[in-house]
């Protein structure tokens, strides 16, 4: 076809054109079959956001169309519509709602003598298989974790959770990304009033672009002037079921394998799946690690440095005579040497993260061998500060939450500095501040140190230790109050036992 | 509005009541009889309580300050709740002396006094920017800390062997008089009278019809637990007791477990601090709240920084030492023309001016 022979485009499809001036990946497939001019489609799409699989079937349906239907019925539409076989139909009323469409990966169908447009959706476009999830690992579980493609994860939610009452809300955020969230809850579980907050937040929010749930979390968050945070991420499906199961809600966001789990108190942070699926008295052992592991990672520093400056009476006297030998030819005070100790080990890790993995080796060669031995024998730092710091770095990883984990060692730091300078006066005199920081925080106006302060006994089966999940008979209060039970409590006994 | 649990309600109490008494000991002037003195006292202390919750009782949905215009009138009342806050304000700033006397001794020997003290105040005004909803969470989770390590305490202590149970005798050695000293007023101001603060925070109570129960039992318990204390001091040192200035300081100090377990004053020190710290607390939110109720301000967080700085201020020069501190100030001064006017005269007028409004009407 030459281009004098060019039929004359529908009108719309001329518009569509200016609006999207242009672009490469705007493609307009004009379909003409049969007497000149008589039956005349446009099939617009965005290349890259429609699968090509069903394209390909869209086309040989409107071309089917346009050969035989022409001149048949009446009704165009109609039998154009029970012709397409694949996809949801819709027909956009305006032209900006057939704008929206067609980037929502749908491709337009515009005809000549159709009196409408006819949507039809098919989006695909490249995405990533579902894999087991990088930062947050278990050795018993589902090992599917979410991926960047939003309906994905809504299938990895909803094949968990075989409910009607599971109910799915999506909205369209940010102005120029169009981000797609879909927010998580189930109906009959969740407090209305949690949900009424998140709606009234999630409104308020009007920014050009959403390009990950972090920027939702920080818009919806109660204080953003706290290093802890109150709005719990996973890249694990199972994680958000559970939580959904607890009433919490969740929302999922396109572009991002990390789903928000909200409201979240503080131990949740402590948690993992796993210590579901595990025997309870193993988790509940882990649990207790974990616990202990938050104390080493924020105090362990700061309680040294406080007791070698200032307080070397409370150290047995052989210890301290050890300790004083290694200390001995070092120049540094304590605080200083730890610090030094502990901002070396920040960019270490931090190299871990960023570097290309081909360099890994040589980082972790530096880091061992001429950061910790090289350092002792050279008489810059003691032997004991090495052990202190790498067992703090150590501990501070047994937190599941990274989130969490990094609030603790921006916490570790100023310990450190108030140990340096009031010795043991000086920790307590940082702990008092931070105790009453976490008990004024909330999450969606639950208290974000819930079973502890204010105190609610029946939390705790589920705490530092997790019972068996027989005896597991309620959610947990507060935010899973609306609908406590969760399954029938039954006698002390199980049926048979008794002989 | 805000509202403070029945639990909540008991752990601040116990607390506020354990306060300053934990570190100086109870009537160490009764020598070997103290624990007996501290058990009467717990009995008067009981009784005063039980006046001050029949006050607000008779007052419904009023605090403390506001007792006085509505009884007394307006031109009467009024400086009379003035006194409260103000003396709430410089009871803080001695207790803020006393932690400046205590880390000093105790644990910075060589810092400024300006730096503790300063910190101490500072950490303070957070607190009280906090509001006494999150300080009664702080209680809260103060509450175990505090039992456990008292728990692990009497434990150690009996591991160490140090204990000699007839050192407790010969009891009433010379007769009552020494007891009678240590229980009357200093016994029965000292944390018991004190717990008039309470009376400001008693209409944010989730119960208010529990106050009562709640309260009583917290006052029984920190009784008990101080004349715990006393024993054990006593059964340490015998009559050396009456010679120390932090008795329970020194009783921490002779916990000895295999040789390994030793030198604990310092938790000790911290576990101090802790009581000290929310007592402070408590009586600086009790300031400054009555100060804006009485002056019908929107909010108190304008008066906290002012409020702290004079109790720092105070702290800072009100003794030189603690021999001046304690002996002078607390038992010559503090106790006879303050305490006993404004925790037990005052109320007591109180008591009766409202059961005879009440019996007129």
């Amino acid at each position: 076809m030459n281009v004098s022979e060019r039929p004359a485009e529908p009108a719309i499809v001329e518009r569509l054109r200016h609006r999207f001036g242009g672009s490469s990946d705007f493609i307009v497939r004009l379909i003409q079959e049969g007497p000149k001019d008589r039956c005349q489609y446009a099939v617009c799409y965005i290349d890259g956001l429609v699968d090509k699989n069903l394209l390909a079937f869209l086309l040989e349906a409107v071309v089917a169309e346009a050969r035989e239907g022409a001149g048949m019925t009446q009704d165009l539409a109609r039998s154009l519509t029970s012709r397409i076989p694949v996809g949801s139909l819709t027909a956009p009323e305006s032209e900006e709602a057939l704008v929206h469409a067609i980037l929502n990966g749908e491709a337009v169908i515009v005809g000549n003598e159709l009196t409408f447009e006819l949507s039809v959706a098919i989006p695909g476009g490249p995405s990533r298989a579902v894999e087991e999830p990088s930062s947050q690992t278990v050795v018993r579980g589902p090992k599917d974790g979410f991926t960047e493609n939003l309906a994905d994860n809504v299938s990895l939610v909803r094949r968990r959770l075989r409910t009607p009452d599971l109910r799915i809300e999506n909205r369209v955020l940010g102005r120029y990304t169009r981000t797609k969230i879909a927010v998580f809850y189930i109906e009959g579980i969740v407090q209305p009033v949690i949900l009424e907050e998140l709606g009234r937040r999630l409104d308020a929010i009007d920014i050009d672009g959403i390009l990950e749930s972090g920027y939702i979390e920080e818009f919806i968050q109660d204080t953003s002037w706290t290093p802890f945070p109150t709005i719990q991420n996973t890249e694990r499906p199972d994680t958000v079921a559970g939580h959904l199961l607890e009433g919490h809600a969740a929302i999922l966001v396109d572009g991002t394998p990390f789903a928000l789990i909200l409201p979240v108190t503080f131990f949740k942070f402590f948690l993992s799946s796993e210590d579901y699926y595990q025997r309870h008295d193993i988790a509940s052992f882990v649990r207790m690690i974990r616990f202990i592991a938050f104390f080493v990672s924020l105090l362990l520093p700061s309680l040294y440095i406080a007791v070698t400056t200032f307080q070397q009476e409370m150290i047995p006297t052989t210890m301290l005579i050890s300790l004083a030998a290694q200390r001995e030819g070092v120049p540094l005070p304590a605080l200083l040497e730890a610090l030094l100790m502990e901002l070396t080990f920040e960019v270490i890790r931090e190299a871990g993260i960023r570097m290309p993995r081909v360099i890994g080796p040589a980082i972790s060669i530096v880091g061992a061998l001429v950061l910790g031995q090289a350092a002792v024998q050279a008489g810059l730092v003691s032997g004991a500060m090495v052990i202190i710091v790498s067992f703090t770095a150590i501990a501070s990883f047994v937190i599941p939450a990274l989130g969490m984990s990094a609030a603790i060692r921006l916490m570790r730091f100023l310990l450190m500095v108030l140990a340096g300078s009031f010795g043991l006066f000086g920790v307590l005199a940082g702990m008092i501040p931070l105790l009453l920081h976490l008990v004024a925080l909330r999450s969606f106006g639950v208290p974000y140190l819930l079973p502890i302060a204010p105190l609610k006994w029946m939390n705790f089966k589920d705490l530092f230790y997790r019972l068996p999940w027989r005896t597991l008979t309620e959610r947990p209060a507060v935010i899973g109050s609306r609908n406590p039970r969760r399954q029938p409590r039954r006698g002390p006994k199980r049926e048979g036992t008794r002989k | 509005m805000l509202f403070i649990s029945n639990y909540q309600l008991f752990a601040i109490t116990f607390i506020y009541q354990l306060g300053t008494t934990i570190i100086f000991g109870f009537g160490s002037s009764a020598g070997r009889d103290a624990w007996i003195g501290e058990l009467i006292s717990t009995g008067v202390g009981v009784f005063i309580i039980l006046i001050y919750i029949a006050l607000m009782k008779l007052n419904p949905g009023l605090t403390l300050v506001q007792w006085f215009p509505v009884q007394f009138g307006r031109w009467i009342g009024t400086p009379i709740s003035f006194m409260y806050p103000l003396m709430f304000i410089y009871v803080s700033g001695r207790i803020i002396a006393d932690v400046r006397d205590m880390v000093a001794t105790a644990l910075l020997s060589d810092t400024p006094y300006i730096l503790t003290a300063g910190l101490f105040a500072i950490i303070m005004a957070y607190c009280a920017f906090g509001g006494i909803e999150s300080v009664s969470r702080l209680g809260e989770i103060f509450l175990p800390i505090v039992l456990i390590l008292f728990g692990l305490e009497v434990i150690l202590l009996f591991g160490s062997d140090v204990l000699h149970i007839h050192y407790l005798q010969p009891s009433f050695e010379k007769g009552w008089m020494p007891i009678q000293k240590a229980v009357f007023p200093a016994g029965i101001t000292q944390s018991f009278g004190e717990t008039l603060v309470f009376a400001m925070f008693w209409t944010q109570t989730k119960q208010p019809e529990k106050v009562m129960r709640i309260t009583l039992l917290a006052t029984i318990l920190s009784g008990v637990m101080i004349t715990c204390f006393d024993v054990l001091a006593i059964m340490a040192f015998g009559t050396l007791f009456s010679g120390f200035l932090y008795p329970l300081y020194t009783l921490l100090s002779v916990i000895s477990v295999g040789h390994f377990i030793e030198n604990l004053q310092m938790f000790g020190v911290l576990y101090f601090l802790m009581t000290a710290l929310l007592k402070c607390v408590v009586l600086m939110l009790a300031a400054v709240t009555g100060i804006q109720q009485i002056t019908r301000m929107k909010s108190y967080r304008v008066l906290v920084i002012p409020a702290c700085a004079i109790a720092l201020i105070l702290g800072l020069t009100m003794s030189k030492n603690i021999a001046e501190h304690i002996y002078r100030h607390h038992f010559e001064i503090l106790v006879p023309y303050i305490w006993v006017p404004m925790l037990l005269v005052v109320p007591g007028i109180l008591l009766i001016v409202s059961l005879l409004r009440r019996l007129r009407k």
